[in-house]
């Protein structure tokens, strides 16, 4: 289905029928990834922000809502056509928020991953780095924590809360 | 039973648990696309 042959081009003078399959297939194959892509992407925005809601919700306004609305109106409107900038401000929003985060439960892991992430809207790959350093750090933390949700050293007090 | 704000930071790992495979996924999908490009011009 994945075929990188050289004899996949529909274009070449010796293409068969078989390589002309072993591109369609290919074509294919990448459609079902992005349209997978597509609804992990929907349902990490909507994770993220019921986490920035119950964050809002125990006083810890970390802002970040207004991020995720951002980023699913841009994936919305990147599937017409437009909306990139829309998703830039978003994840940069969303970065932000995740630093905050790092900030308030003083773990340098979600720090950094924030930082990476709002980056990462930018330069390739880095979001990837960022969302990792995320998930391992918000493990960590979750770890350190009791089921009552005490945090291991407490809230940093020049952290300012923004939407 | 966890509190509201152990529960909101699972939100957020599950939310990054899925960003991270929807990155993985495009990744496959971008090396797809060039190994395909390649394979046709080169």
């Amino acid at each position: 289905m994945f075929s990188f042959s050289s004899s996949a081009s529909p274009y070449s003078s010796s293409a068969s029928p078989f390589s002309l399959f072993a591109s369609v297939g290919s074509l294919a194959g990448v459609l079902i990834l992005e349209i997978l892509a597509l609804v992990f992407t929907i349902l990490s925005i909507l994770r993220l922000r019921s986490g920035f809601r119950g964050l809002e919700a125990v006083g810890k306004d970390v802002g970040g809502v207004t991020g995720t609305t951002l980023w699913i109106i841009g994936v919305v409107l990147t599937i017409i056509g437009v909306g990139a900038i829309l998703t830039l401000v978003g994840l940069i929003l969303i970065g932000l928020a995740i630093r905050r985060v790092g900030q308030i439960y003083n773990v340098s892991n979600i720090n950094i991953g924030g930082i990476l992430i709002a980056i990462g809207s930018v330069i390739p790959f880095l979001a990837f780095i960022g969302f990792i350093l995320t998930y391992v750090g918000l493990g960590k933390l979750l770890n350190t924590m009791g089921p009552g949700g005490q945090p291991p050293s407490g809230p940093s007090p020049g952290v300012t809360p923004t939407q | 039973m966890s509190s509201p704000e152990v529960n909101a930071l699972q939100e957020l790992r599950k939310g990054s648990f899925y960003a991270i495979i929807a990155n993985v996924l495009i990744s496959i999908a971008v090396i797809l696309v060039v190994g395909s490009l390649f394979a046709t011009f080169v």
